[in-house]
Formats: C-alpha cells, sequence, structure tokens
C-alpha cells in the first residue's frame, strides 16, 4: 500500500498499548515514516514522560496534559476570577471528582478541535501510558452518565461523532508477540471498536525476534547448544503468539523487529521496519 | 531486617511491588506470595491492574475476582490470590459506614455514586487501599501482596486515604452539603461564587446530582475518614515492605530510578528490588554464532549496575534479588514458581 495513502486515511492515529510494548516509540516511528513520505507531521503526546527524542526535527510536537486541559478550561469559564484560588483550595480536584473524567474529556475535545483546524496533513498522538488509554477513550461515555445538559455533554457528544468518522481518527495498538500482551491487545480491540464505536488501522506487533541461524543447530559446543535452544523456543513461543493474535483478531498486522539500539536510533530501525511493513500491505 | 527476598517474605505483613509495565511486576508479586507460602504463611496476592494480568500469569483464567480464590501449590502455607473490584468494594464500604440500611441505599441508588465508583481512578486508588486494610485485617492471611498497577501514578493510593480525606473536608464540599439542607446564608458567602461556577461548568444536573450524593452521605465521612487514616497509617508501618520490580531497559531502568527517588522523597525505606528478566549468560563460544544475546546480556549488566549505585545511595539497607528472562513470558504456576526459585536465591 501507498504509504502516503495508508497515513492520510484519518486525520489523526491515536496509538495506544500497554505498558512495555514500545507504544511510545511506534508513534515517534510513524512520524518519522510520514515525514520521510513528504507528509507535514504533527506528534501529540498526551502526559508524557519525553523519554525518547524525535529524531527528525521537521516533525512538530505538542505535549497535552488531562490537569493543566481542566485547569484552563475553569478559567475561561467564569473560575477565572478567581484563579488564584483555584489551586489553593483545591477547585480543580473538585471539579474533576464531581464530575469524574472531565479532564480526560478536555483532553480528546483539544484533539478534535486540532483534527479540524491543524494545518499539518498527519496527526499521530502518543496515548497516555497502560490502560489509562482506554479511560481516556472511555470519559464521554462516563461524563454522559451524570452530566446530561450544558457545555460539557454538547463535547461529550461532539468527541463521540468524531470517534465513529474513521476519516478524522482511528486507533493504532501496539503489542508485543507474548502470550498476555496479545490478550491484553484483543480486549482492549473489542472494547474501542466496540463499546466506544472507535475505528481500528492495522496492530503493530512489535520486538519480533530473529530465529536460530542456518548452521548454528548444527554446533555440538554446549553452551551453542544451550543458546541455540533458548533462542529457539523464544522463536516459537513467539510465532504462536503472532498466530493466537491472527485468529482472534483477524486483519494485518504491521511486524516490527527486536532491535538492540535505543533512543532515536531505535526510532529510526522500527520506522524502517514500518514502512515496509505498510509497504508490504495489500 | 535485611533485604532479602526470604527475609522480605518471612517478617512482613504487607508487601507493596512497583514498576513500571513490562518488566513482569505481577509474576514477581505472585512469586513473592509462593516464597511466603513456602515458608508456611499465608499469603494473598491483591492485584489493583484492572487488566487480567494476575490471572494470566498464574494460569487462572477468569477464576480471579474480588474474593480471595485459594491457588492450589505445593507449599506447606497458603497462597491466595484476589482481583481488585473497585464497585463491590464501594458497595461494601458504604453499606458497612451507614448509619441505616435506608442511608445505604439511598447513597448507592444516586446517579452520581455510580459515575464516581466506576470511572474515577482515584476512587480506584482509595478502594485499593480499604481492600488492603480488610485483606490486612482478614484472620485467614498472613501477608498480603499488592500488586499495584504499571505506571508512575501506582504510588497515588498511598496518599489516597488522606487525599479522600481532605476532598470531604472540602470547604466546597460542606458548603454544597450546607446548601442543600437550606443552610446557605449560613455557610461561607465567599464560596458562593465558587458554586455558582462550578455549576456553569459542569452543568446544574451534575451539581445537584453531587448536593443530594453529598446529603446522603452526610455523617459517613467520620467513618470514611477513621478508615482512610488506618489505611495510610498501615502503609507507613514496620510491617509494610516496598518493592521495586525492574527490568533492564533504559527505559524501564529509568521509571526503576523514579519509584527509588519517589519513596525517598515520601520517605519510605525500600527494602528489595528484584532486578526480572535479565538476559541469560551462556559463555563459551556463544557471541560467534548469537551475537546478539551477548550484547543484550552485557548491556543490561552494565545497566543494572548503575542502577544499583544510585538505588544504594538512596536506600542504603535495600536488598536485591535477579531472575534471568525466560525464552517465554510466565503464564503458569510452574513458571512462578521457578521465579520464586531465583527471586528466593537473592
Amino acid at each position: 500500500m501507498d504509504i502516503r495513502h495508508f497515513l492520510t486515511a484519518s486525520r489523526a492515529l491515536i496509538v495506544a498499548g500497554k505498558g512495555g510494548v514500545g507504544k511510545s516509540v511506534v508513534s515517534k516511528a510513524l512520524a518519522t515514516v510520514a515525514t520521510e513520505a513528504g507528509l507535514s507531521v504533527l506528534h501529540v503526546e498526551i502526559d508524557g514522560k519525553e523519554t525518547t527524542p524525535l529524531p527528525d526535527s521537521r516533525v512538530d510536537s505538542l505535549a497535552l496534559s488531562a490537569g493543566a486541559a481542566l485547569g484552563e478550561y475553569l478559567q475561561g469559564r467564569g473560575l477565572g476570577i478567581i484563579t488564584r484560588q483555584l489551586d489553593r483550595l483545591g477547585i480543580v480536584d473538585l471539579v474533576a471528582s464531581t464530575a469524574p473524567g472531565i479532564d480526560d474529556l478536555l483532553v480528546l475535545g483539544k484533539i478534535k478541535q486540532l483534527v479540524r483546524d491543524d494545518p499539518h496533513d498527519v496527526i499521530i498522538i502518543d496515548g497516555p501510558a497502560a490502560g489509562h488509554a482506554v479511560d481516556l477513550l472511555r470519559s464521554p461515555r462516563t461524563l454522559k452518565r451524570t452530566v446530561r445538559g450544558g457545555p460539557i455533554a454538547q463535547q461529550a457528544d461532539d468527541v463521540l461523532a468524531m470517534f465513529s468518522d474513521p476519516s478524522r481518527l482511528r486507533v493504532t495498538l501496539v503489542t508485543k508477540p507474548a502470550v498476555t500482551p496479545v490478550s491484553e491487545l484483543v480486549e482492549t480491540a473489542q472494547e474501542v471498536t466496540g463499546t466506544l464505536g472507535l475505528h481500528l488501522s492495522p496492530v503493530v506487533m512489535n520486538g519480533i525476534h530473529a530465529g536460530v541461524p542456518a548452521g548454528a543447530a548444527a554446533s555440538t559446543e554446549p553452551e551453542i547448544m544451550r543458546a541455540a535452544a533458548y533462542v529457539a523456543e523464544r522463536h516459537s513461543a513467539e510465532e504462536a503468539a503472532i498466530d493466537a493474535l491472527a485468529s482472534m483478531l483477524p486483519g494485518p498486522q504491521l511486524r516490527v523487529r527486536h532491535h538492540l539500539a535505543t533512543g532515536a536510533d531505535l526510532v529510526t530501525l522500527v520506522a524502517g521496519d514500518l514502512r515496509d511493513a505498510i509497504g508490504g500491505l495489500a | 531486617m535485611t533485604g532479602r527476598a526470604e527475609d522480605v517474605c518471612a517478617t512482613s505483613s504487607v508487601i507493596v511491588t512497583c514498576g513500571t509495565g513490562g518488566v513482569g511486576k505481577t509474576s514477581c508479586a505472585a512469586a513473592l506470595g509462593l516464597l511466603a507460602a513456602r515458608q508456611g504463611r499465608r499469603a494473598v496476592v491483591l492485584t489493583i491492574d484492572p487488566a487480567r494480568r494476575l490471572a494470566d500469569a498464574i494460569g487462572l483464567g477468569d477464576a480471579v475476582a474480588n474474593e480471595p480464590v485459594r491457588v492450589p501449590c505445593d507449599a506447606p502455607g497458603e497462597l491466595w490470590v484476589a482481583m481488585l473490584d473497585v464497585q463491590a468494594t464501594f458497595d461494601g464500604l458504604v453499606a458497612s459506614t451507614a448509619a441505616s440500611p435506608d442511608q445505604a441505599r439511598r447513597v448507592l441508588d444516586n446517579p452520581f455514586y455510580r459515575g464516581l465508583s466506576q470511572s474515577l481512578s482515584g476512587t480506584r486508588d482509595y478502594m485499593a487501599a480499604e481492600r488492603l486494610h480488610s485483606l490486612w485485617n482478614d484472620a485467614r492471611f498472613d501477608l498480603v501482596v499488592v500488586d499495584t498497577p504499571p505506571t508512575r501514578s501506582a504510588l497515588d493510593f498511598l496518599e489516597s486515604p488522606e487525599r479522600l480525606a481532605r476532598f470531604l473536608q472540602h470547604p466546597v464540599v460542606r458548603l454544597l452539603v450546607a446548601q442543600g439542607r437550606g443552610g446557605l446564608r449560613i455557610a461561607g458567602a465567599a464560596m458562593q461564587p465558587v458554586v455558582k461556577a462550578i455549576g456553569r461548568v459542569i452543568g446544574n444536573d451534575a451539581l445537584s446530582g453531587a448536593v443530594s450524593f453529598l446529603q446522603s452521605f452526610d455523617g459517613m465521612e467520620t467513618e470514611f475518614r477513621r478508615r482512610a487514616l488506618a489505611v495510610a497509617e498501615l502503609l507507613r508501618g514496620d510491617g509494610t515492605a516496598f518493592v521495586v520490580v525492574a527490568s533492564p531497559s533504559a527505559d524501564a531502568v529509568a521509571e526503576a530510578d523514579w519509584f527509588v527517588s519517589e519513596l525517598r522523597r515520601m520517605n519510605i525505606a525500600l527494602r528489595l528490588v528484584v532486578e526480572n528478566r535479565v538476559p541469560p549468560e551462556f559463555g563459551g563460544r556463544v557471541v560467534d554464532v548469537f551475537p546478539d544475546l551477548v550484547i543484550e546480556r552485557e548491556a543490561a549488566t552494565g545497566v543494572l549496575e548503575g542502577f544499583r549505585n544510585r538505588t544504594l545511595a538512596a536506600h542504603p539497607g535495600v536488598g536485591f534479588a535477579r531472575a534471568t528472562e525466560s525464552a517465554s513470558d510466565i503464564h503458569d504456576l510452574a513458571g512462578v514458581s521457578r521465579l520464586a526459585d531465583e527471586i528466593g536465591n537473592g
């Protein structure tokens, strides 16, 4: 598939995955792939930790935080007159407790605004860490249960409309080839596409190790035989996890190899694998 | 009190494991519970993570729920597992602190309560603390191992009892309760613009829902506060041991460093670090055939050495245990048992 076509099928992609699967690296690598294909890219981090730098200086980046979004919203809504008191009295916390999920919804509201107004060709969003991505995506439904009218309910409706429109937003789920990450991905996929009404783009299977190289199996040295057995067992466990995902969640997978590099070098290598994988899609 | 894993399991009544995602924290929590069971203790492992990692790690499938389930294992003691159910815990707490069944029903039926108990992550933290406290009080168990969520916010639950107590004493909350009773003129007039503005932001519907919730809750907060403070005391006590689980990648160690310094900031002594998923060493001429295995092993050793030195500087009495990366991830009791062997050997 043409890379530009793949990346512009939606205005924005939210990259989500549990801890340890390489979600942030994959989101930065996708931004790199898009830039190299000649697209202008905005990379958005939600409550990010900024551990891996972007390797390509042409990618613009933006950080969103739930707490800041709520504070900003309250100041713009008549609580501005008592700005000084907002923090001292813990008003931000109070509103967050009175209307749970409001801060997450405001982050999604900002994403909705970017999707509508931002001049970049594509927006890649590095979702919040671990299980919080699903909490974030659940927030409009949660809020609609407690808040029935007013600006917040309207915001929730607008965000839900964006969820159901794959030309505006899709979710890229990232996992690695092991039993638990795969079963967690399948669970997340079911909720995201079912209850939440979002659309998925192909999943990323990240960090696949190579098998035993030809010839190594012939060695009779005990250390090499032990190492070969370890590599072979790891390889077959990973193959089994990849097959399990394919049978539970049919559809294309973008496969990325395990790389020893770290930081920006790792992002570059993952970007190379993603480019090949996207190019190989039907 | 040494930092050896065996001693931590033998002497603690609560063990809290922290670590980022992907380091095998849940498997390590289960392994520590198993180590205690081997010593003849009755251990329950409580996972706060809503994902089914604990169930997967010991191969129990859907059998793990809010009520502890006993895991059949070959040990003189007992190993139990439980998964936090926020809703059930909150409902139970309301039922046991309400002055009457009628008050409990009013709270439980309030739509604001349903929203609060289902979605707020702060509620999850507090209910985790509450559940920990009730398991700790449970005569069936000698040790509770708490498997915290795999994020930085894992430590939020340590402060959640105080946070809830603060929330219930919040001037605006007190005002909202008074307002519902018609006492608006008496309650601080300075807070009124705040109440009006909150109503504008979240809608008066939600605000009145909150008001009637807080009213039906009235009187229960004293008991909530008392329990909250009891949990805070338990977590700060000598019987509670904190364990950080790390794996030797740059990202995972950066997160482990954060937990180490955060515990230091909170004045909590770290007892044990489990260095998990360390690539195995094969020796011989393996480097000629599988250079990656050797490079990875060496990189891991280097990363962990720096981490050890930093951790020792922050927590001088801390112990270290090391476990190697297995070829496939742990998803049955046999895997947990092998992990327990390695952690137990220090």
